[in-house]
């Protein structure tokens, strides 16, 4: 189970103070546990660049944003692909890409998340925001989703990857370490962790599956344009998020990803979404894949997601006692009371017991 | 647990023309195909490995139940697959067989919950699986839960006390033209079959995939489970390549399925009723949104 991540993510959920009604986003009203001079509302937010001040921009690993004038021939096989294999590294987005792909605002002007030291920034490469251009109801439903994750009273209010659902593509491509093979025919993408299953890409231009077929993974062709590896992936069903933040799509979501190495160390990753029922335009986000030492062999240990899982009830139920005591929100990463980005090393957002404030897992609600 | 056979059935009618030359059920003490027959020899792959690659699928009775057994419902009668017949249980482990056996809607990791079938059991599984051979390993790539299984051609079983797996830990070489799999390190939570055959984290299993023609391969697996077992036991099955052109692995997560019928109120998660240390339950009514 995702033990670790799930400790990050709880420690910046329960950084987040409590009291903010669902319905706020409109209307103003008064806050549970807030001063009655507080602002209300998502207004009390202040924009991205103030809240994200002062916030240190650190990246590990290098980021690209678009592919580079200049790059270089790849080897190629014996039978003319170039020459992909190996281990490849995502590292720098296992943490917060996986989490959340966007940083910004939100059509209201609330930040969602900020560059930090851990934190790559918004994987999007044209949106100006660094948000998904959804679509007004689907924005709505998006809001929805980020309340939900942040008071669950059902399973099916988490996120798709604490269900242990796959992640589809591209969130998948977020998994960590992975490897490219080759075996006659097919590109095969195998990466760590269950919800990014293996991706065993056919080559040879056949026809996607049929339109009533959908998967969680889609179904992916790819070709070679030049030095470029094109996938198109077709055929997802609805049920996967681009990462943890409730960022959803529709079965009419189709995926373009292209892998070009930059150098023999370096990939870059560019993926092209579009779904019309949801946004309002395509979009693209970029990652920037370092090459491990071929001596450093790749093991896919097993995770076992589902197998035993219990912390989705849990978190319902410690949900459901947030709610009973009308503490609401959304899951975001931005202390609401001081608009500055929430740093995971900071300590003040404990009680006088030293327990984390707010949120929704019962040992901290009363 | 019927859609199963009613999808066996289904492929069933895809391996047609393989049906005819091994439809011969395997019981014990018969010799596998025919003396006389000229041995396969398969093609190699650019590693010179013999080739297993393709997508095959097992399709018989043993999903259900490994031992001859009659048909039930939604079970279809079986010749046992077992060398010998009966798998040699230990007196107390029979009983928790039969206890299994009883309690089998339940208490089947895998069909109630949804769990990692173990080895040999994942092979059973009544859905495709892909074979993929590379320099330093071969990876099982199996439709039923996206299970991956790296058969390593190098190193060590690591530490039992440290790491065990649904899946084990697959080491594997050639003995000829027969891939040998050596798989350890399993927790005991797995059955291997839908009728309560199950073991102990010290099961230990050899595969064997032998091609033996174009379009089949024996899957020759070796049990041995000093705890459950009175001595290693055999099981033997063909396996069969998969016909139709452009097949591709889809998917079954049975699990996601099971989550999205029980938030419709169409089924009951299987572990709801058990306890849930540390939290008690919430008697209030959550708000409605």
């Amino acid at each position: 189970m995702r033990n670790q991540y799930r400790q990050w993510t709880m420690r910046i959920l329960a950084a987040i103070p409590l009291a903010f009604t669902a319905a706020a986003q409109q209307t103003p009203t008064q806050q549970v546990g807030q001063s009655p001079a507080a602002p209300s509302g998502f207004g009390q937010i202040q924009k991205a660049q103030d809240a994200c001040k002062g916030v240190a921009v650190r990246h590990r690993k290098q980021h690209l944003h678009a592919l580079p004038a200049n790059v270089i021939e790849p080897p190629r096989t014996a039978e003319g692909w170039p020459d992909f294999q190996g281990t490849w590294s995502s590292a720098a987005y296992a943490l917060n890409g996986y989490h959340s792909i966007e940083v910004g605002n939100d059509p209201s002007g609330n930040v969602i998340q900020c560059e930090d030291d851990s934190n790559i920034g918004s994987l999007l490469i044209d949106s100006p925001t660094g948000m998904i251009p959804y679509n007004p109801e689907a924005q709505k439903k998006k809001m929805e989703y980020l309340a939900a994750i942040y008071a669950p009273s059902k399973r099916m209010d988490m996120d798709t990857d604490t269900l242990c659902f796959f992640r589809g593509v591209p969130h998948d491509m977020t998994a960590g370490i992975f490897r490219i093979g080759y075996v006659p025919g097919f590109v095969v993408v195998m990466s760590q962790g269950v919800t990014s299953p293996t991706r065993i890409v056919p080559m040879d231009g056949r026809r996607h599956l049929p339109d009533s077929i959908k998967l969680m993974m889609g179904d992916s062709v790819g070709r070679w344009q030049g030095n470029t590896l094109v996938v198109e992936t077709t055929n997802n069903s609805g049920d996967t998020w681009f990462d943890k933040h409730g960022t959803w799509h529709s079965e009419e979501m189709r995926v373009t990803e292209q892998w070009t190495m930059v150098d023999q160390k370096t990939m870059y990753y560019q993926a092209t979404v579009d779904d019309p029922k949801v946004f309002t335009r395509p979009w693209s986000l970029a990652m920037t894949f370092n090459k491990m030492p071929e001596n450093n062999a790749f093991v896919t240990r097993e995770d076992a997601c589902h197998e035993g899982e219990r912390s989705v009830d849990r978190s319902v139920r410690a949900g459901q006692r947030a709610l009973a005591a009308g503490i609401k929100g959304y899951h975001i990463h931005v202390n609401l009371e001081t608009g500055k980005a929430i740093n995971p090393e900071e300590q003040k957002y404990l009680d006088e017991s030293g327990q984390p404030r707010g949120l929704s897992y019962a040992p901290m609600i009363k | 647990m019927k859609g199963y056979f009613e999808v066996a059935v289904g492929m069933a009618a895809c391996v047609a023309a393989v049906v005819v030359v091994a439809t011969r059920p395997v019981v014990a003490a018969q010799a596998p195909p025919a003396a006389g027959a000229v041995p396969y020899t398969p093609s190699r792959t650019a590693g010179g490995q013999p080739d297993l690659s393709g997508i095959w699928q097992y399709i018989g009775p043993a999903t259900f139940d490994l031992e001859d057994h009659s048909p039930s419902m939604g079970v279809p009668a079986g010749y046992g697959v077992v060398d010998g017949g009966r798998i040699p249980y230990l007196p107390a482990a029979l009983k928790q067989r039969d206890k299994n056996f009883q309690d089998r809607a339940t208490a089947d990791p895998t069909e109630a919950f949804c769990y990692r079938p173990g080895v040999p059991r994942i092979t059973l599984m009544p859905f495709p699986f892909q074979i993929l051979q590379f320099p330093n390993y071969t990876e099982i790539v199996y439709e039923f839960l996206g299970v991956n299984r790296q058969l390593f051609f190098k190193g060590q079983h690591p530490d039992p006390d440290i790491d065990t797996f649904w899946m084990g830990d697959s080491r594997a070489h050639w003995e000829g033209k027969t891939l040998v799999v050596d798989v350890a390190n399993f927790n005991d939570e797995t059955w291997f079959d839908g009728a309560g055959n199950f073991h102990s984290d010290a099961l230990h299993v050899v595969e064997r995939y032998t091609r033996t023609s174009p379009d089949i391969m024996t899957y020759e697996v070796t049990i041995e489970d000093p705890k459950v077992f009175s001595r290693p036991w055999k099981m033997r099955v063909p396996l069969y390549r998969r016909q139709e052109p452009n097949l591709r692995l889809l998917e079954y997560q049975c699990h996601t399925y099971m989550e999205e019928e029980a938030a419709k109120g169409h089924a009951k998660l299987p572990w709801s009723h058990l306890p849930l240390e540390g939290v008690p339950p919430f008697e209030g009514v959550p708000e409605k949104k």
